[in-house]
């Protein structure tokens, strides 16, 4: 596989899986595919609902959610990089399957959709 | 989401055949049981249920009909819900309520009913698809945008002038007036008493002013008055009344403030909103309009602080450890709530007020009540406590862990002195503030204040007519002081121990707490009148109570500072003898052993937060009696 669509597939596996710690009034564990999520869900409401607080969750979940995307962009280079180009493919799956599975574990905490309570990937979307 | 409509539905026809009946009440049949000298009856004046978006976004899904049921003794099925939509927990009073109220938060109820109903415009709006998928956030987002908001505004989604959400506000307000008239006992039996109320719920900046608005009869404005119809207090107390009257002659209203130790000093503020001082026409507005405070409920206790302006020390019951709302989901902003938080600097400051301007604007009664967001009213048992869910927190157990926020409680209840249990008087009991409010326990209080009550009352048959007779009842005001009295007034107080208490705890003391004003400062006293240290306790590994107390408790006490020249006023705390906290309850239950750390999951870690303590005294608190000197009255 060529260098470039590995570190694509990279890192939306990154983005779909990774937890990664925010804080939005309450703090917690989600992959950035929730974030994104949530700034498209709230970013809008500057413009149609402006008000103080409403603002700065549109403001804090878009910026966290471009912050995360560029630092996993990053992180899919170096990795990708790292793969001998020989079996990227292989360990590309390797490495998708495996946080795959790390996702299906309680690694996550998502009081915004979820609770308090730690919880797996599919315990994100209510 | 669908559940919850499918609840506000099934409510709604199954009151539609009141609705013809709720426009044209018949009167009402006389109770049979009517005692001229009054009773006490105990009520919940503080109730949400699904119709409250803080309640709906956590899971609630009972209605009205639902929390009545569960007052009048039926079983509660609460959150969370299996995948059949079936309550996997159930709550049940082991004694019913006398009274209750529904209060839900007014100000969303148009909202709410919208992002529920796919048949109204509005319903694919952006706010509306963030609650059915995300309630939680959608819970700070619209708090921010109208109830914490010093300038509240409604959702684009409500159109122009938010006619769509007033429009659609009519559907919950009904369902709340319709449930109010289907579970009000009429019949001779006057076994239940309901009242049509709501929340006014503004907290500009995220200091709490919330009122609960009650309504004395069937009559009822066409929608509820809120925060982001009126966010001014002044002008909402003034609306408020003007309404009502236009809503029937036999509308009346009163407003009960609550939760002023999250205002971080604001509910009882001396500033007008004018600016500058209180005027007297605010205060008179205040003065009507509220003759009730609710001291203490699921969100802490209001009373007083330990600060040094008292060494009170009893004033450390159940405290809150920040000051307004924001500061719990900031906490870096948190710090302890200030002294014009509480309901005895009000009543100090009210005498200072009245000096000022003629009127008093803080001449509150007491009262508590739950607050419950899970529909449960009365729901105050320390020992099956199962969370109120109050500020947005949720109450099932996700982890394992307690209930609710270890920073809160139960809450209490409203104890009304009345002639018999019927809406007309109940809210005569409200308006003359002969009422007092308990952390929970059923204590009966009674107090009289006169100038020369018998000192032979207690055990007398006929206190109560005597007291009555040479005196003024809890909430009223002392006669004018006779010319040839040269002592000072005198209280008889009776308090009898919960009869059937869970757990049955007996009474430690009573205490008379004066507030006067000298030289232009406001002073305190807390005096104990009856019984003292029982030397009791716990038992901390069963939670039973040891030692011994008292079933009941009566003095005849005169108050030996008075001086005729300061204005005062006079309440009374009973204190039961210790008995565990809720939380103490579920940390055993749970095998909490904080004397091994390592032990302690993480979900359990407040079990072990010395801040809060294993065990406490529960209580009453009676409305004051005041005194003014003649000159300035």
């Amino acid at each position: 596989m060529a260098l470039r669509p590995t570190r694509w597939l990279l890192w939306l596996v990154f983005c779909l899986t990774l937890p990664l710690p925010y804080f939005v009034i309450e703090s917690g564990r989600i992959p950035a595919v929730q974030l994104l999520l949530f700034s498209a869900l709230t970013a809008p409401l500057i413009f149609t609902d402006p008000g103080l607080t409403t603002n700065v969750i549109g403001v804090l979940f878009t910026v966290q959610t471009l912050l995360y995307g560029a630092l996993l962009y990053v992180a899919a280079r170096v990795v990708a990089a790292r793969l001998p180009p020989a079996r990227r493919g292989a360990m590309l799956c390797g490495i998708a399957v495996a946080l795959a599975l790390l996702a299906l574990t309680d690694v996550y905490v998502a009081p915004l959709s979820r609770g308090s309570g730690p919880t797996n990937w599919l315990g994100l979307w209510p | 989401m669908r559940v919850l409509t499918g609840a506000l539905v099934t409510a709604l026809l199954a009151v539609a055949g009141l609705a013809a009946t709720a426009a044209a009440a018949p009167e009402r049949a006389a109770c049979a049981l009517r005692d001229p000298l009054r009773r006490p009856y105990f009520g919940d004046l503080h109730v949400h249920t699904a119709l409250s978006l803080d309640a709906s976004t956590q899971g609630t899904r009972t209605m009205p009909a639902d929390a009545y049921r569960f007052a009048r003794g039926e079983r509660l099925g609460v959150q969370p819900y299996d995948a059949d939509g079936k309550p996997t927990r159930h709550l049940q009073l082991s004694r019913p309520l006398d009274f209750a109220a529904v209060t839900d938060h007014a100000e969303l109820f148009g909202e709410l009913t919208i992002c529920q109903s796919p048949d109204l415009p509005g319903y694919n709006a952006l706010p509306c698809i963030i609650y059915r998928h995300f309630p939680r956030l959608a819970f700070f987002i619209a708090n921010s945008q109208v109830t914490n908001s010093p300038a509240p505004t409604r959702f684009s989604y409500c159109g122009p002038d938010g006619a769509a959400c007033r429009a659609a506000a009519r559907t919950p307000w009904r369902v709340v007036r319709e449930a109010a008239e289907a579970f009000y006992d009429r019949s001779s039996a006057c076994r239940f008493t309901t009242f049509i109320g709501y929340e006014w719920t503004g907290a500009p900046g995220s200091d709490n002013l919330h009122r609960n608005v009650l309504f004395a009869s069937e009559q009822v404005p066409e929608l509820p008055l809120s925060y982001v119809d009126e966010p001014r207090i002044d002008r909402f107390l003034a609306r408020l009344q003007r309404e009502c009257r236009a809503a029937g002659e036999r509308c009346d209203v009163l407003t009960i403030p609550h939760n002023s130790n999250l205002s971080d000093g604001q509910m009882f503020t001396t500033v007008d909103p004018n600016g500058g001082p209180l005027r007297a026409e605010t205060a008179r507005l205040r003065h009507a309009g509220e003759p009730l405070v609710e001291v203490m409920q699921h969100k802490g206790d209001s009373e007083c602080r330990l600060g040094p302006e008292t060494t009170d020390e009893r004033c450390g019951f159940e405290k809150l450890p920040y000051q307004n709302f924001q500061a719990i989901y900031v906490p870096m902003t948190a710090e302890p709530a200030p002294e014009a938080s509480f309901v005895r600097w009000a009543l100090k400051t009210g005498l200072a007020e009245r000096q000022r301007l003629g009127v008093n604007p803080f001449q509150y009664g007491l009262i508590a009540s739950t607050d419950t967001h899970i529909s449960a009213p009365g729901a105050v048992r320390p020992d099956t406590f199962v969370g109120q869910g109050g500020a947005g927190e949720p109450p099932d157990q996700p982890s394992g862990g307690l209930p609710d926020a270890i920073e809160f409680n139960p809450g209490g209840l409203a104890v009304l002195w009345a002639e018999e249990n019927s809406r007309p008087s109940l809210f005569a009991a409200m308006r003359r503030r002969e009422a007092y409010g308990t952390s929970g326990p059923r204590l009966v209080v009674r107090v009289f204040g006169g100038w020369d009550l018998p000192g032979d009352l207690c055990g007398q048959p006929d206190f109560a007519a005597r007291g009555y007779a040479g005196g003024v009842p809890m909430g009223g005001e002392l006669p004018p002081r006779p010319p040839a009295q040269a002592t000072g007034p005198t209280f008889a107080i009776w308090a009898l121990r919960d009869p059937a208490g869970d757990p049955p705890v007996p009474l430690a003391r009573v205490q008379v707490i004066k507030g006067w004003i000298a030289d232009g400062a406001a002073h305190e006293r807390v005096f104990d009148v009856a019984g003292g240290e029982t030397g009791a306790g716990v038992d901390a590994a069963s939670c039973a109570p040891t030692g011994r107390g008292f079933d009941d408790l009566c003095t005849v006490w005169r108050d030996p500072e008075f001086d005729p020249a300061q204005p005062a006023f006079y309440y009374v705390r009973v204190l039961q003898n210790p008995s565990c906290r809720w939380s103490a309850y579920a940390c055993n239950a749970r095998g909490v052993d904080c004397a091994d750390p390592a032990s302690v999951p993480p979900a359990l870690i407040a079990c072990c937060d010395t801040r809060y303590p294993r065990t406490v005294q529960e209580r009453a608190w009676t409305s004051p009696i005041w005194y003014t000197p003649e000159a300035a009255g």
